[in-house]
């Protein structure tokens, strides 16, 4: 019984996996506010975040009206995942 | 199914890990991926299910069966203290808690989670927290469930863990 409450316990540890844009230190990323105004020419944005695997993510709509979250890598600006 | 040799039938096994797996599966699927919007609404039919069941099945799957009173609940807990004997044909009465409280969870995550792809929510801080608010809680209902287990075992001296598996309780 007490391994499987360990075992339980090391795989909640697991959990949450995430996407990961870079290992780069934040003096390395680009500015947060420039970056969010250049976002907003091509997307109404609903909230910009950054995620513990390091990414600046966006939630908002294209200017067709569609639903997108994409992760940036923060270094360079490149889309690392969109949905 | 008796008092003195009951066992789960293949109906109620089957939705029960219909429900379970993609629970356990979507701590590692990563949130608002297809799998993890899949996996999550797999969960939700086995309630679905759970709950057709529970309104017209004859036996102790019928949410009428379940001993929710809170006379029940005390007699449980002083048979508990008092090391009496006494089987339960389906649930206990603390079981019978924390499967409403197991249920009722399952089906909130999945509100929440839903809610999150809807547009009018879209981008929304609290969607978002209520779901992981309730992950979080699932996981103690979960521990309190597998303790629940462990201590059934000890009581009764059977391998309960076994018996969503196999059948016999």
């Amino acid at each position: 019984m007490k391994t499987l409450l360990f075992g339980f316990l090391m795989i909640s540890s697991l959990s949450y996996a995430e996407t990961k844009c870079t290992t780069e230190p934040t003096s390395k990323w680009k500015d947060q506010e420039t970056f969010k105004k250049d976002l907003e020419k091509t997307y109404t944005i609903k909230k910009f975040k950054v995620t513990p695997g390091n990414c600046y993510e966006i939630y908002g709509f294209d200017k067709a009206g569609k639903k997108i979250e994409i992760y940036f890598n923060p270094v360079d600006g490149s889309i690392v995942k969109q949905r | 199914m008796n008092s003195r040799n009951p066992h789960w039938d293949v109906y109620t096994r089957l939705i029960h890990w219909l429900i379970a797996i993609p629970v356990i599966l979507n701590y590692f699927l990563e949130t608002g991926d297809m799998p993890h919007k899949v996996v999550g609404y797999l969960s939700l039919f086995g309630l679905l299910l759970r709950a057709l069941m529970g309104i017209w099945s004859q036996g102790t799957a019928n949410f009428k069966n379940l001993p929710l009173k809170k006379e029940e609940v005390k007699k449980f807990l002083q048979f508990l203290f008092d090391r009496k004997f006494q089987a339960y044909p389906g649930h206990n009465p603390l079981a019978s808690w924390t499967y409403i409280f197991i249920w009722l969870n399952v089906l909130f995550l999945g509100i929440s989670g839903f809610m999150m792809g809807m547009d009018q929510f879209w981008g929304l801080d609290w969607p978002e927290d209520l779901h992981r608010f309730f992950s979080y809680t699932m996981q103690v209902l979960l521990f309190l469930h597998l303790l629940g287990l462990a201590l059934d075992s000890i009581k009764y001296k059977r391998v309960s863990f076994l018996a969503m598996i196999t059948g016999k309780k």
